[in-house]
């Protein structure tokens, strides 16, 4: 299989080219890659032939039928031949209590890891830095059996020059293991050496950070970034927004505020990560594109208007996850004109939609703490 | 066996935990289970102190064979 469209973006470097420069090479290899899922995946094709579309004639994005994540929970599909699948990828269960069923193949594992990598280093530097990580040991340990959050974690220590785990189990119950991270911050800030820290947001926020603000304890680790993903709802009923996590985070760990990064991404589209940028909202990458929908209508909304976000993109080949509707809440913040510089479509992430229970990783990960 | 190549073949045998006999040119990820991506960074970490040289996360997300390593070390010994 060969999509000469995809592989020109994937040349590109993922924020540098303009909506007008993108627009008609991405346009070329969503209409490449919805035809071969068409072809090959016949649920897809099943659902395309009900909408009335035609992958070889479509030209807006808005028109390429979406797939909701829950689709994934039901079934695998895949437009590969079953004696090509390489891996399996499961969510955490999360809404429904049913893991998402995602398979690749190769090329897609490949191509995945790759576009992961690059959006990785282009926000925090082609360097390899000491990772202390805010999970237990067992998450970053080899092991036959990988787990969503485990596997999160093991993605991103690609850039690490050594991994240290934080966190230890005591009678069934996590507990931050305090002096060990404070020893790996205190020698981090005697050498000068930039670290990344990195941990689940309610975490980090309420076992690691809160407590060193009530002992009035701080680190001068200008440099270092702090990366945390997974779901904001915990945080939000104690009352602690994005903007104080940020602040609260530079002030303990003395990082700037632009050092402080978010991660967002679903299982359904691996290797599609948003980073916030240091305006604080999210940009897609040249291989990729987002739109938000009316939660009523489904009808794509303008810049500004809150939506349920729908996510597309031409990475995956192996099952058709190029166009998904997520139930995620957010809306476009603008194209091109982040004063941050990335180019492309700019949007932010508001949470979930009110319906859905989350009960993402990072939520998992919270009710085990003592 | 070269010099290089040797130390190459131990670094991975040592961190893959494997026999220096099953490291070839053709060995990879996807022909070898240990190489994951926490052994990759071991591996680029034993390559930098084995070798005193430094590999960058770009450089080291485009190790994906035995082959592509020993010559990637052999272009920095240069």
């Amino acid at each position: 299989m060969e999509f000469k469209h995809l592989d020109t973006l994937l040349e590109h470097q993922p924020y540098e080219l303009r909506r007008s420069d993108k627009e008609p090479l991405f346009l070329e290899a969503m209409k490449a890659v919805a035809l071969h899922h068409y072809t090959n995946c016949k649920p897809y094709k099943t659902l395309c032939d009900k909408r009335g579309f035609d992958p070889e004639k479509f030209v807006r994005l808005s028109d390429l039928p979406y797939l909701p994540t829950s689709v994934f929970k039901d079934a695998l599909l895949l437009s590969i031949p079953e004696k090509d699948l390489f891996r399996e990828i499961n969510s955490s269960a999360t809404t429904t209590g049913r893991p998402s069923r995602i398979g690749l193949d190769k090329p897609t594992s490949l191509r995945q890891s790759k576009c992961f990598n690059r959006i990785v280093l282009e926000r925090l530097s082609n360097k390899r830095r000491k990772f202390a990580v805010l999970d237990v040991p067992e998450s970053i340990k080899r092991t036959s059996v990988v787990g969503a959050r485990s596997s999160t974690i093991r993605s991103l220590l690609f850039c690490a020059s050594e991994a240290h785990t934080c966190v230890e189990e005591v009678d069934g119950k996590f507990t931050i293991d305090e002096e060990r991270l404070d020893e790996l911050l205190m020698q981090a800030e005697k050498d000068g050496e930039q670290v990344v820290i990195f941990g689940f947001t309610y975490i980090l926020y309420a076992y690691v950070v809160r407590p060193l603000l009530q002992k009035s304890k701080t680190y001068n680790l200008n440099g270092s970034k702090i990366i945390h993903i997974g779901g904001w709802k915990k945080l939000e009923s104690e009352k602690v927004s994005p903007e104080k996590l940020i602040v609260d985070c530079s002030q303990v760990f003395g990082v700037k505020k632009g050092d402080v990064v978010d991660f967002y991404g679903f299982t359904e589209q691996s290797g599609m990560v948003y980073p916030t940028c240091e305006e604080v909202v999210r940009h897609m990458p040249v291989w990729g594109d987002v739109l938000a929908r009316d939660p009523l209508t489904l009808r794509p909304l303008p810049p500004g208007k809150e939506g349920l976000l729908q996510f597309i993109t031409p990475i995956q080949t192996s099952y058709p996850g190029h166009s998904v509707l997520t139930e995620d809440m957010g809306y476009i913040v603008g194209v091109d004109n982040c004063p941050c510089g990335r180019k492309g479509t700019a949007f932010k992430v508001v949470g979930r939609a009110k319906q859905v229970e989350v009960r993402g990783c990072g939520d998992i990960m919270a009710e085990k703490f003592a | 066996m070269s010099d290089i190549r040797k130390r190459c073949v131990d670094i991975f045998a040592k961190v893959m935990e494997v026999d220096s006999a099953t490291i070839n040119v053709d060995t990879n990820p996807g022909n070898l289970s240990q190489w994951d991506s926490l052994s990759h960074v071991q591996l680029l970490v034993g390559l930098e102190r084995e070798f005193s040289i430094e590999i960058n996360p770009e450089e080291g997300m485009d190790l994906e064979s035995f082959n592509l390593v020993y010559e990637f070390v052999k272009e920095k010994l240069s």
